[in-house]
C-alpha cells in the first residue's frame, strides 16, 4: 500500500533551494519598487505628452506633427523610445506570432546584431514581470523588460571589455544592466539602447498530444515550399539544431531571418491559432494535427523554454 | 479567485524595524526549503519553482507587517505561491508547450540522482494532478482550501488527486 504522504516528503528532500534566497527576495522586491516607479513615471510622461498634444491640436490645427517616436528621454532606460524591432510579447514571449508576425521579425532590411554567435557571460532571468539580461563575452548586452502591452522590445548595447570582465568575475550581476544608468558609464562601450536584431530563428513543431511520431511524417504536414526550407536547414543547420525545443516527438530546425519570414507566410495563412499564442496548429486531410512555432534566437541559441515567456 | 486569504487593502509596507526584518528572514529560512521542493514537485522545474517561490516571499514581505501577525503565516505563504503558480500557468500556456515535446531544458526530475521513482511517477502526471496531490497529500490542505487556492471547485481537487493516487499506484505501486 502506498503512502502518499511519505513518498512525496521523501521525494521533497531531493530540493533544496541554492543558498541566499532571501538576498534574492530582497532583490527582487526592490526591482519590483524600480519598475513601480518608472511605469508610474512613464504614465506620468503619457499624460503629459497627451496634455501637450491636446493643446497643440485645439492651439494650433496647422502645426507640422512631431514624430511618433518618443520625446527626449534622460538616459538610456528600458523604456527608450518606440521603435521598430523584435518585441517580447507579454503573452506570446519568444515564440513569432503568426498573426502578428511585425511584432516579432525585424524589419526588412535590418542589419542583424553582429557577430552571430555569441559565448554567453552572465544572464538573468525573471518572469514576474517578465524581464531578462544576456552578456557575452564580445561585450552585447541582450536585454527586456516587461511592464505591459505594447511589449517592450528586445534591446541590445555594448560593455566595454573591462566591463564584460566585471560581469564575468561577478563583481557586477547581470540583474544590475537592466537599467544602463546603474553603470558608471565608463563601462559601457555603447549604453545606447538598439533594437535586437536577430539573425537566427529555431521552427519547432511536433505532433498533437502526446504520441510519438517520426519527424517524416511530421515533414508532410508541411506544404512543399515550407518542406523545402525545412530540408534546407536540416542539411546546412542540423549541428546547430538547438536542444531547447527538441525534446520528446518534437523537432526544431534552424533557419535564418528570411527564412522565418518565408515560412510565416507560407504557414500563416493555412493555420488556425492554437490556445496557446504564438504557436499555431496545422492538421492533414483526417484531421491529425501538428502544432508548430518559430522561436527567436540569441547569440548563444535558442533561449530555453522556460525563457518562453 | 486572486488573492486567496486576501489582506486589506492598502496594506504595502514592508519590514522596517530590525525586528521585523530579522523575523521575516527567519519566516523564510523556516519555509523556504517545504515551498521550494513542493514547487519543484508540481512545476517539475527548479527554475520555475525558484521564481514562484521568490515572487511568493516578496508579496509576504511586502505585507509582512500584517502577515506576521495571521494565525498562519505560511498558509498565506502557500496560498499566495500557488496563486502566482496558477497565474502563470495560464499565462504561459506551458501544458500545451510540454504536450508537443517543447519541455523546459533545465527539468527538476532529471537533475535527481538515480531519477528515483518517484520523480518518474510524478512527472508522467499531468500538472493539474501532481498540485492537486501536493497540496493535499503533502501539504496536508483540505480539498476546500485547495480549490480556493488552485481555483477550482473541491470537487475537482478530489477528483485530480484520486487520479494522481491511482496513477501512482499503477507506475510504482508494486515496485515499491
Amino acid at each position: 500500500m502506498i503512502d502518499e504522504r511519505d513518498l512525496l516528503e521523501r521525494a521533497l528532500r531531493h530540493f533544496e533551494p541554492e543558498p541566499g534566497l532571501t538576498d534574492r527576495v530582497y532583490r527582487r522586491r526592490d526591482r519590483k519598487r524600480r519598475n513601480q516607479r518608472i511605469a508610474a513615471g512613464v504614465v506620468g510622461i503619457a499624460v503629459f505628452v497627451a496634455a501637450v498634444g491636446l493643446v497643440t491640436t485645439f492651439g494650433s490645427s496647422d502645426r507640422t506633427q512631431p514624430g511618433a517616436s518618443g520625446g527626449a528621454v534622460t538616459g538610456p532606460t528600458q523604456t527608450g523610445p518606440a521603435e521598430t524591432g523584435p518585441t517580447v510579447d507579454p503573452d506570446t514571449g519568444w515564440w513569432l506570432d503568426a498573426g502578428t508576425p511585425e511584432l516579432n521579425l525585424p524589419p526588412e532590411g535590418a542589419v542583424p546584431s553582429t557577430p552571430e554567435e555569441g559565448v554567453l557571460v552572465a544572464k538573468y532571468r525573471g518572469f514576474l514581470p517578465s524581464s531578462g539580461v544576456y552578456v557575452y563575452a564580445d561585450g552585447r548586452v541582450i536585454s527586456w523588460l516587461i511592464h505591459s502591452a505594447p511589449p517592450d522590445r528586445i534591446n541590445e548595447r555594448r560593455l566595454t571589455p573591462e566591463g564584460v570582465e566585471l560581469v564575468r568575475s561577478g563583481a557586477i550581476q547581470a540583474e544590475d544592466l537592466l537599467y544602463a544608468e546603474d553603470l558608471p558609464a565608463h563601462l559601457w562601450e555603447d549604453p545606447e539602447l538598439k533594437p535586437y536584431v536577430p539573425s537566427r530563428y529555431s521552427v519547432c513543431y511536433g505532433r498533437e498530444g502526446s504520441e510519438p511520431a517520426d519527424p517524416s511524417t511530421l515533414l508532410r504536414f508541411f506544404p512543399a515550399p515550407a518542406r523545402a526550407i525545412l530540408l534546407r536547414a536540416e542539411t546546412s543547420h542540423a549541428a546547430r539544431t538547438p536542444p531547447g525545443c527538441n525534446g520528446g516527438e518534437g523537432r526544431s530546425f534552424v533557419v535564418t531571418t528570411d527564412e522565418a519570414r518565408a515560412l510565416l507566410e507560407i504557414l500563416g495563412a493555412m493555420s488556425w491559432e492554437a490556445p496557446t499564442p504564438g504557436m499555431v496548429r496545422i492538421e492533414d486531410s483526417e484531421g491529425v494535427g501538428i502544432y508548430w512555432a518559430i522561436v527567436m534566437m540569441l547569440p548563444d541559441g535558442p533561449p530555453p523554454c522556460t525563457d518562453c515567456f | 479567485m486572486d488573492e486567496p486569504l486576501r489582506l486589506e487593502a492598502g496594506s504595502e509596507s514592508p519590514a522596517t524595524s530590525l525586528a521585523e526584518t530579522a523575523s521575516f528572514e527567519g519566516f523564510v529560512a523556516e519555509n523556504q526549503t517545504r515551498l521550494f521542493g513542493s514547487l519543484c514537485l508540481m512545476t517539475g522545474s527548479r527554475y520555475e519553482a525558484e521564481e514562484i517561490a521568490q515572487e511568493a516571499f516578496v508579496r509576504v514581505l511586502e505585507r509582512w507587517e500584517r502577515v506576521h501577525r495571521l494565525d498562519d503565516p505560511t498558509g498565506y505563504l502557500f496560498a499566495t505561491a500557488l496563486n502566482v503558480l496558477r497565474r502563470h500557468l495560464r499565462r504561459a500556456g506551458i501544458a500545451l508547450r510540454r504536450s508537443i515535446g517543447v519541455s523546459p531544458s533545465e527539468d527538476a526530475f532529471g537533475a535527481v540522482e538515480d531519477r528515483e521513482l518517484v520523480f518518474g511517477a510524478l512527472a508522467q502526471l499531468p500538472l493539474e494532478q501532481r498540485a492537486a496531490l501536493v497540496v493535499t497529500a503533502l501539504l496536508g490542505y483540505s480539498s476546500e482550501e485547495a480549490g480556493r487556492m488552485l481555483g477550482v471547485r473541491p470537487s475537482t481537487i478530489r477528483a485530480r488527486a484520486t487520479r494522481a493516487r491511482a496513477a501512482l499506484r499503477d507506475l510504482i505501486g508494486e515496485e515499491l
